[in-house]
């Protein structure tokens, strides 16, 4: 064997120790030079006016009192995927109008993940979106600010709607943020084939008023051979998808699944068991696909777009794809029916999302920088320095209702959805009398558990599929999702 | 001469000292996050719940005691296997063909490889728009074809781990193929000739002449399928996310929700500290099968 002669390098202690202490020198600044970047926001340029204090800038004018002071470091508005251009015109606005430097950037992917992550960690990040169900975890979490120390927040409690102050409103104090939009699930029709089904031309009167009602026109319009499975079921595992819907059709029979202090008002006598049964009958009928539980909510609008429905459950302001000749195959022909459909009519339209501030105390914000953040907040929420609503922008594109009755009784905004063909006059009248209608579950005020029971381990989306899967009863369902909702308040309290 | 402080070191312990502090960035940024992860997973840390307490092994015991998390292991092997089953014969198959010369083979190996090429989650909205019940590609394809007469649902409780497993399939099956096609290159031409006249059908052929120079790559194949198809994540998450129910509730799918959905960062840890004891298992056994000299 031969041996094979290791070639060596003469090396120093010295060059040694050179090489090694350059590395751990460029280690060093490139790690401590990301850390620094990424934690702690830019210096503010100097300015010749001095550092802002309530006493020396404030001034005190009729809608209270106002600062003046260097606009750094930029405000960052982080937002889901909804609309951009117009959050970004809204943010531009709002930089002009007050010297501001806002930022917008898209969050793309899990944006409830996402946001988490930067609040818990403490990342730079000012104002962002948010549903009621997730905002109370985050308020309870100390990772949020109330709204009640904006300068405007009399202003804009006189002019939203009373339920959604109601609904803000924690238990600990403070209210959460304000709504950027409001509005809920309704049920939407193809009246291109409930014309076929009835020989004439539909009228309201025709429209289901209990759900046991769409079950037996679902059964018609089946054995007439106008549809194979004739209801399209909000059932996608989505947040807004089963844990909206069920609470939808809970809310409407009366059923408000929770009291004030979150003990659950359900079990196997109740309205929650009839509403797992009444889509248990669709299901083995066949009225309903089972695919629906798979599927995601644009998959879920498309579907419906095709015209094979009859009825199903939507955003209301989804009218807007349903009645696009260029995406719908039933354009012309789809609206909302009025009341909803149940033992009580209730309506859940809810808050669809938030505007909610990063907590000043969290983030150590001096009373200047609180004031930015309220001023920003109530720019996109409420009215800019014009006294324009910002939200009115959103209206000129897509039909979203407001949190604020002013906007959604303008003969302008009906005016406008009804000329671009998106909904009927009717229609928009009737929704926006199911939003003013609107009662408040109690679950909403406070419970930050009520997220891990729509969509938790052995939660509402894990169960309520297995029913109508055949695997488990629709009493067993109720009683394992009463006993999950005891643990909870256990596990939380 | 040399003076004091020289001496004589080998190439490779210079190379070592060179990259110390690589190192220890790797550390840094390796190490630290795993010890700490376990660390995570033995304390009771709920963010929603703003609690942080030491409970020893208890997360450990509740993942493997709880009907969550025994449903998600059993629908991972099943997806594990079916996966690495049908990609590694596909895979083969795949391999074989482009193996034959034929007119535009440098076309058709770049083509096969383009499953491959697309991001993860691109084919799972592409696979979710196949097989869509309303308006998917599949359903109208076999409506055509008369196989069916009726649009129906392929992604249902019973099944849809299978439909989940067919799209990651196609995703994953060219990367084995071309594993699989570069032994094939090795194979010296003459051993089939010399099978042929010994009078060697096609599949004996296969067997004596081309498996044994497939060992090694079949080995790297199938512990890549089986390593790749228990992380899998992305498809789940956009095709079914997890539903119908739990029908696709495979574990990496539970470590992010109980990490991101229910903010139970302990529980979130313990899991995927078991999925990671799980991979490492099965691929150690796998080696150990694959490398075995008769």
């Amino acid at each position: 064997m031969t041996e094979k002669k290791q070639e060596t390098q003469d090396i120093s202690r010295r060059k040694y120790l050179k090489y090694v202490a350059a590395g751990v020198v460029a280690v060093a600044a490139v790690g401590g030079g990301a850390y620094y970047y990424s934690t702690m926001p830019p210096t503010p340029a100097p300015t010749a006016t001095a550092t802002p204090t309530m006493t020396a800038t404030a001034t005190a004018t009729e809608t209270g009192t106002t600062f003046t002071g260097p606009n750094q470091p930029p405000l960052y508005f982080d937002i889901w995927l909804a609309l951009p251009d117009i959050v970004k015109m809204n943010m531009d606005n709002f930089n002009a109008q007050n010297n501001e430097t806002g930022q917008v950037s898209v969050v793309s992917g899990d944006y409830t993940s996402v946001v988490e992550t930067k609040l818990i960690s403490k990342s730079k990040i000012d104002m962002v979106f948010g549903t009621p169900v997730q905002a109370v975890r985050w308020y309870k979490a100390g990772w949020l600010n109330s709204v009640d120390e904006g300068p405007h927040y009399s202003d804009i409690v006189k002019d939203i709607y009373p339920w959604v102050v109601d609904l803000m409103e924690q238990p600990q104090g403070g209210h959460l943020g304000w709504p950027y939009f409001v509005g809920g699930d309704v049920l939407h029709t193809n009246d291109k084939m409930l014309g076929q089904m009835l020989g004439r031309t539909p009228e309201a009167s025709d429209y289901p008023k209990t759900w046991d009602d769409v079950l037996n026109q679902c059964r018609e319009a089946k054995q007439k051979g106008l549809s194979n499975q004739p209801f399209l079921p909000e059932w996608y595992a989505w947040l807004g998808g089963l844990p909206s819907y069920i609470q939808v059709q809970c809310y409407s029979e009366g059923e408000f699944l929770f009291d004030k202090n979150f003990d659950p008002t359900f079990d196997v006598n109740t309205p929650f068991a009839d509403v797992l049964t009444n889509w248990k009958a669709f299901v083995d009928e066949g009225l309903a696909p089972t695919s629906e539980f798979a599927t995601t909510e644009a998959e879920h609008i498309a579907a419906f777009c095709t015209g094979k429905y009859l009825y199903s459950v939507q955003r209301d302001y989804d009218c807007y794809s349903f009645n696009d000749p260029t995406k719908s195959k039933m354009a012309g022909y789809s609206h909302i029916v009025y009341p909803m459909p149940g033992r009580t009519h209730d309506a859940a339209a809810l808050i669809g999302g938030l505007f909610l501030i990063s907590n000043n105390k969290f983030f150590d914000r001096d009373a200047w920088q609180s004031f930015r953040h309220f001023r920003l907040i109530e720019h996109f929420a409420w009215k800019d320095k014009n006294g324009n609503y910002a939200a009115k922008n959103y209206q000129n594109v897509f039909p979203v209702w407001m949190g604020y009755p002013s906007m959604n009784n303008d003969p302008a905004t009906r005016a406008l959805w009804v000329s671009k063909g998106w909904m009927s006059a009717d229609d928009f009248d009737n929704n926006t009398k199911m939003i003013e209608g609107t009662k408040v579950p109690p679950v909403y005020k406070g419970c930050i558990w009520f997220q891990e029971w729509l969509i938790g381990s052995g939660g509402v989306n894990d169960l309520v599929p297995q029913v109508m899967s055949g695997k488990i009863k629709v009493d067993e369902c109720v009683t394992t999702l009463r006993a999950l909702a005891v643990d909870l308040k256990n596990k939380y309290s | 001469m040399r003076g004091k402080g020289y001496r004589r070191v080998s190439d490779a312990s210079y190379a070592y000292l060179l990259i110390i502090p690589l190192i220890i960035f790797e550390l840094g940024l390796t190490v630290y996050p795993l010890v700490y992860s376990f660390w995570t997973s033995l304390h009771n840390t709920n963010l929603a719940a703003n609690t942080d307490k030491y409970v020893g092994l208890a997360n450990y015991i509740h993942v493997f005691t709880s009907s969550a998390t025994l449903n998600s292991l059993q629908l991972s092997l099943v997806f594990m296997i079916t996966v690495v089953i049908s990609s590694v014969l596909l895979g083969i198959g795949i391999a074989l063909l482009l193996n034959e010369e034929f007119v535009g083979r440098g076309l058709v190996r770049a083509l096969v490889l383009l499953p491959w090429a697309i991001a993860e989650y691109s084919c799972a909205i592409m696979w979710s728009g196949i097989y869509n019940q309303s308006y998917g590609f599949l359903n109208g394809l076999l409506m055509q074809l008369g196989i069916i007469r009726e649009y129906t649902s392929f992604v249902t409780p019973a099944y849809a781990i299978y439909a989940v497993a067919i799209a990651y399939t196609w995703h994953y099956t060219p990367l084995g193929a071309f594993f699989f096609l570069g032994s094939l290159q090795a194979v010296p031409q003459d051993l089939y000739s010399q099978a042929k006249i010994d009078g060697a059908k096609v599949f004996r052929r296969f067997w004596v002449v081309t498996r044994p120079f497939m060992r090694h790559s079949f080995m790297i194949v199938a512990i890549l399928s089986v390593v790749q198809a228990l992380q899998a994540l992305d498809l789940v998450f956009v095709m079914t996310f997890g539903g119908p129910g739990v029908a696709t509730q495979v574990l990496p799918y539970l470590v992010y929700r109980e990490t991101f959905a229910t903010m139970s960062l302990g529980l979130g840890a313990s899991l995927a500290w078991t999925l990671s004891a799980l991979i490492i298992a099965l691929t150690t056994v796998l080696f150990v099968l694959l490398t075995r000299r008769r």
